[in-house]
């Protein structure tokens, strides 16, 4: 089992071994993620019932929840390569995290846009600053850290190394920015969604929104991987085995 | 694990530790401005000091609010269940406010009335989400 | 372990040996705090209200001079490269010889400012957090110095205090700050504690730094 593991984890270093099998799961993924956001989005919009208190705008949560819950886990996935990175220096870690951090970007964005959106009508506010919302934006922050650092450096390594660490040194913030709703008095209400217990959300508005959940992930793994790729193609033009794969085709 | 990749290991977990020591600290130092509101208790228990704006939140009290008739004036009462203390404002209510919804109120508070002088009024809303028909049905 | 041990006793040795190591910043801080009152004017009113910011500034300038050598003779001598050739940790070694300077050359400086109030007329009251701000303020600084020192080794340059002087604006405005706010009886905890997440944040990461500072040149 061990042995199986780090075969893989060996395997996954490997840029063309990754080449290869991204290119063939990649137009699963794509197909299943975008028809999976097409489905939740109709169902979420149209189908699901009207909330009591709120009305129908509620129905943003079918945005605001996927991309922020994903921005936040994409962020921990990158923390993870960052400390690979620095221990076994693997290369793929770096172009991982170089490939993700504009896609956490954009969902982040994405998170604290639909987030105004909603609480204009909601609260009577665009944006306050209570723990919640001001500890997403230090997350959207260190992305941008992370994108504008990786062209500040001569040499790819040192690049990946310094954006390493920043990485790491974010990673503190994710449990500010769950936490922030217990542990201090937010404007922003506590989540919905509970894995261990019971959701405070009913069932016919908790399933459209898993789905889309489950959609978004799909979309940040389709999307990840074409980053990847493009990431590889550029530091690995001039190697035999790219060049011998591009005359192929 | 080979000796040098352990070295770095610990590397990586003192910069976590680190950081994470000193996002405590800046944390705690702006912890009154972290805290969004004070409930009406902490406002009997430990009455904000100079003439900064406050925010204040809790419960609209049942049957408390007051309307002028002749301008936008409203004037209700904010409870934590505990305390209560009054609320004076000019202007348009969000949406969601409503009696025994949750509200919170910026603006200036006066000590001897114990009450807040408010500029702005937000809405809260809870994490709770029922259809509409459930909703009526349950209370029925 | 035993071999940082010997390391520690080894600085501690050289510091107390060479006696101009601490005494040098003692004397400039000396002579520059009692210049003030001649230089601007001896009515206490005055001073006492420029009191926070001079001593502050003063600490600075102070360990200006120490920390631009911290590295500049173990490179002269050559016991850089010995010591980069080890394969020990470097990293520990270098906070090692940041904490021994720091006990030469800040901490005479940070007990001697108590002479304030008799020089500035500086409030009494005052004191708890002029010593406390400075006690936290100043090992930032001298990690500032430290990298500074790492990266213009061996180079009598500008490039050090005109490196180490801006990154030093935030630890000065919050030291100053703490001081003026418990004159004034405002609670002055957050400055310290803000203080105080500066350094634990920037402790490992200019370790590292100047660790990576010092390799570059021997490459």
């Amino acid at each position: 089992m061990f042995q199986t593991l780090k075969n893989f984890y060996h395997k996954l270093g490997s840029y063309p071994w990754f080449y290869k099998i991204s290119g063939k799961v990649i137009p699963f993924v794509g197909v299943l993620s975008i028809s999976l956001i097409v489905i939740s989005s109709i169902w979420g919009l149209f189908f699901s019932p009207i909330d009591a208190v709120q009305g129908d705008v509620y129905r943003i949560i079918y945005f605001h929840v996927p991309a922020v819950s994903v921005s936040q886990v994409i962020y921990y996935s990158m923390s993870v390569a960052a400390a690979v990175f620095l221990i076994w220096r693997m290369k793929m870690a770096g172009v991982y995290i170089k490939s993700l951090a504009p896609i956490g970007a954009a969902f982040t964005f994405i998170g604290l846009l639909s987030g105004a959106i909603w609480g204009q009508p909601t609260w009577g506010t665009w944006w306050v600053w209570d723990a919640r919302l001001t500890s997403t934006l230090v997350l959207f922050l260190f992305y941008l850290a992370i994108i504008g650092m990786q062209s500040t450096f001569a040499s790819r390594k040192s690049a990946d190394t310094a954006v390493s660490i920043i990485t790491l040194v974010g990673v503190v913030n994710l449990p500010i920015v769950k936490k922030s709703v217990d542990w201090w008095n937010t404007l922003h209400q506590p989540a919905s969604i509970s894995i261990s217990g019971e959701s405070s959300i009913s069932n016919e508005m908790l399933i459209p929104l898993l789905l889309s959940i489950l959609g978004v992930y799909f979309f940040v793994f389709f999307t990840g991987l074409l980053f990847m790729r493009a990431e590889i193609s550029t530091r690995e033009q001039n190697k035999e085995w790219f060049k011998k794969l591009s005359s192929n085709n | 694990m080979k000796q040098h990749r352990l070295k770095r290991l610990y590397g990586v977990l003192f910069i976590v530790f680190c950081s994470a020591l000193a996002f405590v600290l800046v944390y705690f130092a702006i912890r009154d401005n972290v805290n969004l509101f004070y409930s009406p208790s902490d406002l009997f228990e430990n009455p904000p000091q100079g003439r900064n704006a406050i925010r204040a939140g809790g419960l609209v009290k049942i049957g408390s609010l007051r309307r002028s008739t002749d301008s936008l004036e409203i004037e209700f009462i904010i409870t934590d269940l505990k305390k209560s203390i009054a609320v004076n404002y000019t202007g348009i209510l969000p949406d969601l406010f409503k009696e025994n919804a949750g509200v919170v109120a910026t603006g200036y508070f006066n000590k001897s009335k114990m009450s807040l002088d408010a500029y702005q009024i937000l809405a809260k809303h809870d994490e709770n989400y029922v259809p509409k028909e459930v909703k009526k049905a349950l209370e029925k | 372990m035993i071999y940082f041990i010997k390391i520690l006793k080894k600085e501690f040795l050289i510091y107390s040996r060479k006696s101009s190591s601490f005494i040098s910043p003692v004397v400039f801080f000396l002579i520059s705090i009692s210049l003030y009152p001649i230089g601007i004017s001896n009515d206490p009113g005055i001073l006492k209200n420029l009191a926070p910011g001079l001593i502050w500034i003063t600490v600075l300038l102070s360990t200006l001079i120490s920390f631009q050598n911290i590295f500049s003779e173990d490179y002269e001598d050559g016991s850089i490269e010995l010591l980069l050739a080890s394969g020990q940790n470097l990293s520990l070694i270098v906070l090692i010889k940041i904490f021994v300077n720091w006990i030469f050359s800040c901490l005479p400086i940070i007990i001697l400012s108590v002479l304030s109030v008799f020089l500035l007329y500086f409030p009494q009251e005052g004191l708890k957090p002029l010593i406390i701000s400075l006690l936290i303020g100043t090992p930032t600084i001298c990690l500032f110095g430290a990298l500074a020192g790492a990266l213009s080794l061996g180079k009598n340059s500008i490039t050090g205090p005109a490196l180490m002087l801006p990154l030093s604006l935030p630890v000065l405005i919050l030291g100053t700050q703490a001081i003026n706010y418990s004159l004034n009886g405002i609670n002055f905890s957050s400055n310290i504690l803000l203080l105080t997440a500066i350094l634990v944040f920037l402790l490992p990461i200019i370790l590292f730094a100047s660790v990576g500072a010092l390799k570059l040149h021997f490459n």
